[in-house]
């Protein structure tokens, strides 16, 4: 099965993998030395941008909520971040977008990141946030960003029939919330049966980061496509929530 | 002395070899109409069914079928549902049975192969156009003794445009290749309505044939009916959730299902409520009439 990541650029989709394969907890990479020194310097803690489409067969150990560990294997594919957010590079190099688009359209799930919005960010929070954390540029506002998920929820109806999952996520949410107790009430917790019921979660996610679109995502969930789409916070800062995404694409891994 | 009586009244017990009655069948249907749902349910089978049927057993006998057990447990205990199958990518499961004895009848196993098929192979049924696509699949069905047809929506639209045009296309087919193949006039057919917790289905499912079909499909109904000699068709009713408690004094009639406040179509987006409540209905009799040609006189399953 693949799956892709993708998200405008510096989004952070390769530091999701990075980080999954560096302190994966309940998810965790196989040969994951290698690849994470193939993804960043661990000097500086900064991920070179990713120039071109990455593919790389990568073996995940994945902890079943019922069943326990399973191995599985995946085709992790990192796209670039300027083909999603510029228009000019896309008709520039057409037939690379071309090919970005059937990849994305012919895999089995798509992982979205999605940098918060300005009104979501805590000034205060953004003070005290190491650099290599910062956003490196600017956030956008409410508005920009409720129009730039518009653009990625058309994609998905239009493009993305045949991929059984979209997972949206709002990816660096050390921006934005307490994550430690966010993960304290949401992450995976094997002694207790898994996490909580996926359909709770989600809709919490819903009401509470993902509020200014709420009219957008209701119109798009009435959708087929919008049918298989769940929504998640993520953060290279803490496992438990950046796990949930793979925990919960996980058993459907493991059975096809 | 008492090891040796009691051995010579053991042998005096006439050896009945457990009945095993074997088929093979195809489920065919409507786009989300639970059938992959359905067969994950039953094979799980949970709990509360165990506890009403004691003795009553599933035994799964090939790799498929363990691992659609495994994702049961997985995704749909775990509030999330499955993913429709993909044409060309259908799987086969083969399991046995094990169905207690009864006042009615004596104990018996089925030991089943069954085929689940993505619900757009129906729905090209309906398309004329389509049906060339469509053949190779048909010669597959009509491999086998045994068909269910399963079926989730009741609008007028849906019996008119879809239903009826799809199975009036398979039963004139099958029909036709039966003149050459008599083996295919004896191929039985269930039609079964799913996901019955639905109020409005609910107190329908003891009469399936008269209340639900009839009522709410009646251009399938006919054309089925028309088409096929009675002791080939038989009309079910199907829950793969249940409902929140049929208990008597604590019942509770509510589907055992969760559905979101998110926008999601309701009825193609639903989440298991209660996994310890967890009891469906009527999944165990279409395919024991389909095995046997007799009706299982215990509704519940």
């Amino acid at each position: 099965m693949s799956v892709v990541v993708i998200g405008d650029r510096k989004a952070g989709k390769t530091s999701m993998v990075r980080s999954l394969a560096e302190y994966g907890k309940y998810v965790k990479v196989d040969d994951s030395d290698s690849l994470v020194k193939e993804l960043y310097n661990p000097e500086t803690k900064f991920i070179a941008g990713t120039d071109e489409v990455q593919q790389r067969p990568l073996v995940m150990n994945i902890d079943m909520p019922a069943t326990g560990v399973r191995q599985i294997r995946v085709l992790w594919i990192d796209t670039p971040g300027e083909f999603w957010s510029n228009q000019q590079q896309r008709n520039e190099y057409f037939h690379a977008w071309q090919a970005l688009e059937e990849k994305v359209r012919s895999s089995k799930a798509v992982i979205l990141l999605l940098p918060p919005h300005q009104t979501l960010v805590l000034q205060e929070r953004l003070n005290h946030t190491p650099t290599h954390l910062k956003p490196v540029e600017p956030l956008p506002t409410a508005e920009q960003w409720v129009n730039r998920l518009q653009w990625w929820l058309n994609f998905f109806e239009e493009r993305c029939k045949r991929v059984k999952h979209i997972l949206i996520a709002i990816h660096k949410a050390d921006l934005f919330c307490n994550v430690k107790s966010e993960a304290k009430r949401w992450q995976y917790k094997p002694e207790q049966g898994g996490t909580s019921p996926w359909f709770e979660y989600n809709e919490y996610v819903l009401d509470t980061y993902f509020s200014v679109a709420s009219k957008d995502i209701k119109k798009y969930k009435a959708s087929e496509v919008g049918s298989r789409t769940n929504f998640f916070i993520t953060t290279t800062e803490d496992q438990g929530l950046l796990e949930l995404p793979w925990l919960y694409l996980g058993p459907y891994i493991a059975y096809t | 002395m008492e090891y040796g009586k009691s051995m010579k009244e053991a042998l005096k017990i006439p050896f009945t070899k457990p009945k095993v009655t074997g088929n093979e069948i195809r489920i065919i249907g409507s786009k989300k109409a639970g059938k992959t749902t359905y067969l994950s349910a039953l094979l799980r089978l949970p709990e509360e069914l165990q506890k009403q049927f004691p003795g009553l057993a599933i035994t799964p006998m090939a790799n498929d079928t363990e691992k659609l057990i495994e994702a049961t447990k997985n995704i749909i205990e775990k509030g999330a549902v499955f993913s429709g199958t993909d044409i060309g990518n259908e799987p086969d499961f083969h399991f046995q049975i094990k169905i207690p004895v009864t006042t009615k009848a004596s104990s018996i196993t089925l030991d089943l192969v069954v085929k689940d098929y993505a619900g757009e192979l129906f729905e090209m049924a309906a398309q004329p156009h389509n049906w060339s696509e469509l053949t190779p699949y048909f010669d597959d069905w009509c491999t086998a003794r045994s068909w269910m047809i399963m079926l989730t929506d009741w609008q007028l639209d849906k019996d008119s445009r879809e239903y009826k045009p799809a199975l009036e296309k398979l039963v004139n087919e099958l029909n036709e290749r039966a003149n050459i193949n008599s083996e295919l006039q004896n191929l039985r057919i269930a039609v079964v309505m799913t996901k019955c917790e639905r109020g409005e289905l609910w107190p329908c499912r003891l009469d399936p044939e008269e209340d639900l079909f009839k009522v709410r499909l009646p251009q399938t109904y006919q054309i089925l009916t028309s088409k096929l000699q009675p002791h080939r068709l038989r009309f079910f009713a199907c829950s793969s959730f249940g409902v929140l408690s049929d208990r008597p004094g604590e019942r509770d009639p509510r589907p055992n299902r969760y559905i979101p406040t998110d926008g999601s179509s309701a009825e193609f987006n639903a989440f298991l409520r209660d996994p310890d409540a967890w009891k469906p209905y009527g999944l165990i009799s279409p395919l024991y009439w389909l095995s046997t040609g007799r009706m299982l006189h215990d509704e519940h399953l």
